[in-house]
């Protein structure tokens, strides 16, 4: 259950970096992101990164924290991925 | 010659790539399949069911061996995990005996010692030994080849980053169904997401077996192997029977005694030297899913009185390191949500493996002088290609029915199994030989599918414990595992479809096959 969540916050804080670059704006929010709103989807995701990483270390211990905190990145990375091919797999369909 | 590096590193990763990508493919295939190998023997063995205790199946492995081999040097004693039921013995004929073959000196057991009565399977197991020692050949040379390619494979990683202009930055640049570069994304988005994963599990392959491939570093230092044992190991006394007999202490107490030692850690391994003599010795060793480094503690007791005898050595840095590499990349140690991961980047791993091997024939085939007349070399990745990325899962699917369908007392049943699996995958690649590569691709994908989405109905049909009543029984391992083989089904299916249709459209159109489908 723990890597469920884990693996939900990993995907979200994909997305909030996503947002953060200029040309991935479209994509994610639909328009361009403000100066300001950027710089909170930046920091919003390095916390989210260190959020898992803070979980699963007190939840696993150091050793296997940092391992099921590099599966669980590379999932919700995954996640991102399957939603992008999704959207434009729909949008190529309307 | 004045090239970049940047080229270099292409051409680099190209050719390391190509040339042992097959094997690299069966060996990403089969070590993923190893992360549940555990599951995998226990749903190829369906007439067991139930979980194992470790002290119970120790006590009844002793009891077994006291009947079958009394008199043996040794008895090796693996004891049931957490997610398997059965204990493995292993016995050492006693000195003058003659070595039987190994079916004499090993058995596979219950918890309370009776030889399971199940279908003769290697199971899971031969899929992990297939993921280092091949089949068919000296395992020697099987260690040699799969280290180069283990070698190749790093090699292929580090220059296929230097090649991959701006790694980072075009993370989020990575999709599918961009059309034309569409086989060029599903290797990119396979390699860069689960990268670290990639990273890991290459150079800690190759540290599994890294003293085989580099023995000088021992050899210059000490006189032979075992004076390097006994100096990083500690010494191993080999005492020779008195010959006065002895009861052999019950071992139930020194488990739990071991186990407290180690924070309640389970056992996973007993080992008794001269059972029966007076000079018996029994050697203890946590299970490797109790923690991260494959090389558990250990602890000695005198076999008669029980008492502790010398501790086995602390570790040195650099033996614990190795313990820790090894322990990563088999990842006994991981539980069932860290298991998924493991077996999830691995699917991402060979998909990685396969859509590389492909891309190189989509990248040369528009530059073909005659695309419909390829030369040999092209002609020959090609029938590869089909025969190893559709044929070797196709393979493992045959292994699973062979399991479920070869009559229960055919003799040599286990190596029958094991067969199905190669001759299917022969088939295939004969199949990919004859047929003109366009309609093969299909053909190939689509009987991959057709065999995996077989594996459920013929399991529902020949066992007890088929999908409906699995689910009703709640018996998540036979679910879980009918479910990935639907998955399976489905995402060749998907890939059959799309190659058919590449190639409706057109003969000089590239194929291609959408790498989620691929992944499901």
């Amino acid at each position: 259950m723990i890597h469920l969540l884990a693996v939900l916050l990993s995907a979200a804080a994909f997305t909030a970096l996503a947002l953060s670059i200029k040309r991935h704006q479209r994509d994610f929010a639909g328009r361009a992101l403000t100066e300001r709103e950027s710089r909170l989807a930046r920091t919003g995701g390095w916390s989210l990164v260190g959020l898992v990483l803070a979980i699963d270390i007190a939840v696993f211990g150091f050793g296997y924290a940092l391992v099921a905190w590099a599966g669980q990145l590379t999932m919700g990375a995954w996640l991102n991925v399957a939603w992008l091919c999704w959207k434009t797999g729909a949008s190529r369909k309307n | 010659m004045k090239e970049g590096l940047r080229q270099s590193m292409a051409l680099l990763h190209t050719w390391t790539g190509l040339l042992l990508g097959w094997l690299l493919f069966a060996m990403f295939a089969t070590g993923t399949s190893a992360y549940f190998q555990d599951e995998i023997t226990r749903w190829m063995q369906p007439e067991i069911t139930g979980s194992a205790d470790p002290v119970t199946s120790a006590e009844g492995a002793v009891r077994f061996l006291q009947r079958t081999a009394p008199d043996a040097t040794s008895w090796y004693i693996s004891l049931p995990n957490s997610r398997s039921a059965t204990t493995q013995v292993y016995w050492q004929a006693a000195e003058g005996q003659k070595r039987g073959k190994r079916a004499d000196t090993s058995a596979v057991l219950d918890q309370s010692g009776r030889e399971v009565s199940t279908r003769d399977t290697r199971g899971g197991y031969f899929l992990y030994r297939f993921h280092f020692d091949l089949h068919y050949i000296p395992v020697l040379w099987a260690r040699y080849l799969v280290g180069v390619a283990a070698m190749f494979m790093l090699v292929a990683i580090l220059s296929g980053i230097i090649t991959h202009k701006k790694i980072f930055a075009d993370f989020f640049m990575l999709r599918f169904n961009k059309g034309q570069r569409s086989w060029l994304d599903a290797h990119n988005v396979t390699a860069v997401i689960a990268l670290p994963f990639h990273l890991m599990i290459t150079f800690t392959g190759l540290v599994t077996l890294a003293i085989m491939y580099m023995p000088w570093g021992i050899a210059a230092n000490y006189a032979d192997r075992t004076a390097f044992q006994d100096a990083v190991f500690g010494k191993s006394v080999e005492v020779a029977r008195s010959g006065n007999p002895a009861p052999l202490v019950a071992v139930a107490p020194l488990m739990r005694t071991a186990s407290a030692a180690w924070d309640g850690k389970r056992v996973g391994y007993v080992k008794i030297t001269n059972p029966g003599d007076s000079t018996a010795m029994v050697n203890i060793a946590r299970a490797s899913e109790g923690a991260i480094g494959s090389r558990g503690e250990e602890i000695s007791f005198n076999g008669i009185t029980g008492r502790p005898a010398d501790h086995s050595m602390a570790k040195g840095a650099a033996l614990a390191t190795e313990s820790v590499m090894i322990g990563l990349h088999a990842g006994r140690y991981a539980e069932y949500g860290l298991r998924w991961l493991y077996f999830l980047s691995g699917l991402g791993g060979t998909i990685m493996v396969g859509s590389g091997l492909v891309l190189w024939t989509v990248k040369r085939r528009t530059k073909l002088p005659d695309p419909s007349h390829p030369h040999f070399g092209f002609r020959l990745v090609e029938k590869l290609n089909i025969a190893t990325v559709a044929g070797f899962p196709a393979g493992i699917a045959a292994y699973f029915l062979a399991n479920r369908l070869l009559p229960l007392s055919m003799a040599e049943r286990a190596d029958h199994e094991i067969n199905s699996l190669f001759l299917t995958w022969l088939a295939v690649f004969v199949w990919a030989v004859v047929r003109p590569s366009a309609r093969a691709w299909p053909e190939a994908l689509g009987l991959t599918a057709a065999l995996f989405a077989a594996v459920p109905v013929v399991n529902a049909l020949t066992t007890s414990r088929g999908l409906p009543a699995s689910l009703l029984a709640g018996d998540w391992l036979f679910v879980s595992f009918d479910l990935v083989m639907l998955v399976l089904a489905a995402g060749f299916a998907k890939g059959a479809r799309r190659a058919a249709r590449k190639r409706a459209e057109g003969p000089r159109a590239v194929r291609r096959k959408t790498p989620e489908a691929m992944a499901a």
